[in-house]
């Protein structure tokens, strides 16, 4: 007697989960991101400013360094500066020429100024992280990996930027360097790099004891290749995650020292710049501080947002899989 | 006729510094034979006189001498028909000789604890925070009609608004131009409007490149567009200017015109300069409100903006108020904001100040051309025969350029409409002990920032010589709420026909805070320690008596450089 044996042709939704689970780590990150709503809504919201950073050139109407003060089209307005929002579709007059979030007390355009602000924002932002990470990433994989008294050195030197509040030590070394932007994306720069170095030299000291680095030490390898090659791809993960979470809070730092005359000097449209402009007449023309206000809020919440779900996206012990 | 007072407290103290001092004996006079300067003379009467040997050292004084315990004359070395208002300003207050030598002359003892004749006295000085006074018992005028008067400060508009609005201050000072409506518009609150007796201009210094080459200075006069800043920036009330001074000063003359906005020929003025362009240089300025500069970071700006359209590069330099001055003084800034509001109606306290022979660096060197106009003109007593010399003066300002004049700056106080007798003084020298709050015993009133020190002799800045006209007085004084001279301390004053001899007349009756009785000592000592460089007691609090400088051209023994 012969049993007819019928194996059952095997469908992709009988495949359990975990063995359609990606495997490379970049893969597998941006799948539970994307599994993330709010990790979503911030990749949305950062999008969206660099969208308005790269075109404000094109979407502005307006020169955002220029006064509408002897414009033709603004002749007999009455006062220009510090204006009201004007909108059409919301009633303002088709005679007045529209102005998104109204005029600042230059009388320029102030959606001009905060678009090309975005620029400004996520360029001292991303460049800030940029060389914090590099910088700290280098002291931090220098330490771990050598040890000794080279670790000693570069971690009290470290422990030393530590101790300082990051906001203090900004504003002391750009009041050394002399107020600029550039000065201060460097300070926030340089007050980011001891965190930075600690995530290294933890990350190294685990990855230099794995059996890939010892067999690699074993084959003779050079420690320039088995730090640059080996350990340091495995070792920055975290630091781009950090790094991520950090851009928000440089966006507000970078806006701090703007605010108080640190940052960017006059006309450069920077966020916290403009919001320290109308400070003073924030109850009689909200909108000269609402709209980089909001603009700064948005940018960070975006950042955080991201952030935090690329740091539950890479973490093993969140994987809901 | 009034005894002088025995002065032990100044002899003691005078002892305890070591210094060489008039001792005043227990009949009430002094007889010392070692005075503490070589100037200085006691009579057998103990009356002090100070002199200077000869006028060749510069200055407008020639002697200033007690003739009796309440009569002082001073002798002049050029006349002067500006003097009564000269000595009203509160940079002259009056101190008690003790308290001077007490102090030494300085220090935090002086500059924080002034002892005046004022309507009210100093109660406390809580830096940082507030300075409360407290009505003097013993005013020899119509005394203080609020029991306690207390100043605040804010260097925001908006704050100041709050405090106002939420009634935690009475009164506050300059609100910011887009709140004037708002205040108006606000049946609690009433606004003062104060005429624009200031000017503010850009100021170029004329031993820094490229500002050291005329043209360039003229084609600066012709990219800044006046009227536009004054219509955008400035609250109603402010006029654009069109000369150093203006036109409520005597001096003022509608015969010069000032370089018209023309940036086509700025930028003819400065190809014809030779300077390389883009020119780039900086703006400096402080980030203080004044009525001249309501809106300082804005009108910074604006000015960059203009000047950027004919090939002036302005970075801005915003400085701490008073390293600011400092640097201005020192003729340490190129290209800078800066403004003055009127001490006394009269061009001296304009022109003088800035271009005459005692001024300051601020425009680099000075233009002796226009310095000897201005001291003939200081010296006349016919407004006929100054005018002329006035028109060639600021034709003179205009045409060598040292400044842009920009505006006459409108300003205000806004007050709780509950305030009786609230006002605001085109010299910005409010007078509190006219005004009362029917609610309370206090009167807060919030300005835009600390002062420095209250010893006035060595201040310039407005908010201490407010608080300092609170609680010291000088021999005359301005009306309140007006210019005109009134009698103060010295209830008459008569002048010769040459106007180089001045006898002021003192009120009887009138003591210190300290309660120490006024007499001629005090005024002649109250001047000479400003005026004597070489005064022991000339320290002040950074020892640059500037007003004095100004008004009477030059100190006595003047250390050489």
């Amino acid at each position: 007697m012969t049993t007819d044996i019928t194996i059952p042709k095997l469908q992709a939704a009988d495949i359990p989960t975990a063995t359609r689970r990606p495997q490379s780590m970049l893969v597998e990150t941006l799948y539970n991101l994307k599994r993330n709503r709010s990790a979503m809504i911030g990749l949305a919201i950062i999008s969206f400013m660099f969208a308005l950073a790269i075109f404000a050139p094109v979407i502005a109407p307006y020169n955002p360094l220029q006064p509408m003060l002897d414009r033709d089209d603004h002749r007999g307005l009455g006062r220009l500066p510090g204006r009201a929002p004007c909108i059409h579709l919301l009633g303002c007059t088709l005679e007045e020429p529209e102005h998104f979030m109204g005029l600042d007390l230059n009388g320029r355009d102030m959606f001009s100024r905060v678009l090309w602000g975005a620029r400004y924002s996520l360029v001292v932002g991303i460049f800030s992280v940029a060389i914090g990470i590099t910088s700290g990433a280098l002291v931090g994989m220098v330490a771990g990996y050598a040890g000794g008294w080279t670790d000693d050195i570069l971690m009290r030197l470290m422990d030393i930027l530590l101790a300082f509040p990051a906001l203090i030590l900004a504003i002391a070394i750009v009041s050394f360097a002399g107020p600029s932007l550039e000065n201060a994306l460097l300070a926030i720069a340089i007050v980011s790099i001891p965190v930075y170095a600690r995530l290294a030299r933890a990350n190294v000291l685990s990855i230099k004891e794995m059996e890939f680095v010892t067999a690699s030490r074993a084959v003779g390898a050079s420690h320039k290749r088995i730090l640059f090659i080996q350990i340091m791809p495995n070792a920055l993960t975290s630091l781009i995650v950090q790094g991520t979470l950090d851009v928000g809070s440089v966006v507000l730092t970078a806006a701090a020292l703007s605010f108080i005359g640190l940052g960017a000097q006059p006309p450069t449209p920077e966020w916290g710049a403009i919001l320290s402009e109308g400070r003073n007449y924030v109850f009689t023309s909200p909108h000269l501080v609402f709209f980089p206000g909001i603009m700064i809020m948005i940018t960070v919440l975006g950042f955080n947002l991201l952030g935090d779900g690329l740091r539950d996206a890479m973490d093993p012990r969140l994987n809901r899989n | 006729m009034r005894a002088l007072r025995i002065g032990t407290a100044a002899l003691l103290s005078a002892l305890a510094l070591g210094m060489a001092l008039p001792s005043f004996a227990q009949d009430g006079g002094i007889s010392t034979s070692e005075p503490l300067s070589a100037n200085m003379t006691v009579s057998d009467e103990g009356l002090i006189t100070y002199a200077a040997e000869s006028c060749d050292y510069g200055g407008q004084f020639l002697s200033i001498t007690a003739l009796d315990a309440n009569t002082v004359q001073f002798q002049l070395c050029f006349p002067d028909p500006a003097l009564p208002s000269k000595v009203a300003f509160s940079a002259l207050g009056i101190y008690p000789l003790e308290h001077l030598v007490a102090t030494g002359g300085g220090g935090e003892a002086l500059y924080r604890n002034p002892v005046g004749t004022g309507p009210y006295m100093l109660g406390n000085w809580e830096l940082g925070s507030e300075i409360s006074m407290t009505a003097n018992p013993n005013y020899w005028g119509e005394p203080a009609h609020e029991p306690n008067l207390i100043f605040r400060w804010n260097s925001e508009a908006a704050a100041r608004l709050v405090e106002l609005q939420a009634g935690t201050a009475d009164g506050i000072d300059n609100p910011g131009p887009l709140d004037f409506d708002v205040i108006a518009n606000d049946p609690n609150l009433a606004l003062f409007e104060r005429p624009g007796t200031n000017v503010f201009y850009v100021g170029m210094n004329n031993t820094v490149a490229p500002f050291d080459n005329v043209l360039v200075r003229q084609a600066v006069a012709h990219a800044i567009d006046r009227q536009r800043i004054v219509d955008n920036f400035y609250p109603p009330g402010s006029l654009a200017a069109t000369q150093f001074m203006p036109p409520s000063i005597f001096g003022y003359t509608e015969e010069v015109t000032p370089f018209p906005y023309d940036p086509d020929r700025a930028r003819e003025l400065l190809a014809e300069s030779g300077v390389t362009l883009p020119i780039e240089t900086t703006l400096s300025y402080r980030d203080v409100v004044r009525g001249y500069l309501p809106q300082p970071g804005v009108v910074a700006v604006d000015i960059q903006t203009q000047l950027a359209e004919v090939g002036i590069n302005v970075t801005i330099d915003m400085q701490e108020s008073g390293t600011f001055l400092d640097n201005a003084d020192e003729g340490n800034l190129s290209l800078h904001m800066l403004g003055w509001g009127a001490d006394y109606p009269d061009a001296t306290n304009f022109l003088d100040y800035h271009f005459g022979a005692g001024s300051s660096n601020q425009f680099g060197d000075h233009f002796p051309e226009l310095t000897s106009i201005l001291q003939e003109a200081a010296a006349l007593a016919d407004p006929d025969a100054r005018y002329p010399l006035y028109v060639e003066a600021n034709t003179l300002i205009r045409d060598l350029a040292p400044v842009v004049p920009i505006a006459h700056g409108g300003s205000g106080t806004a007050f709780a409409a509950r305030i009786e007798g609230a006002h605001s003084s085109p010299l910005g020298n409010e007078a509190f002990s006219v005004m009362s709050d029917p609610d309370d015993d206090n009167l807060v009133w919030m300005q835009n920032g600390e002062p420095a020190g209250i010893y006035c002799a060595d201040e310039t800045d407005g908010e201490a010589l407010r608080v300092c006209e609170q609680i010291n007085e000088a021999l005359l004084a301005y009306e309140v709420g007006g210019t005109e001279v009134i009698p103060a301390l010295a209830e008459s004053f008569e002048a010769s026909d040459d106007l180089l001899t001045w006898t002021f007349n003192l009120r009887d009756g009138v003591t210190f805070h300290d309660g120490s009785g006024l007499d001629a000592n005090d005024v002649v000592m109250s001047y000479g320690v400003q005026w004597d460089a070489a005064n022991p007691l000339h320290v002040g609090r950074d020892g640059s008596f500037t007003y004095f400088q100004a008004f009477f051209t030059n100190f006595l023994n003047v250390p050489a450089e």
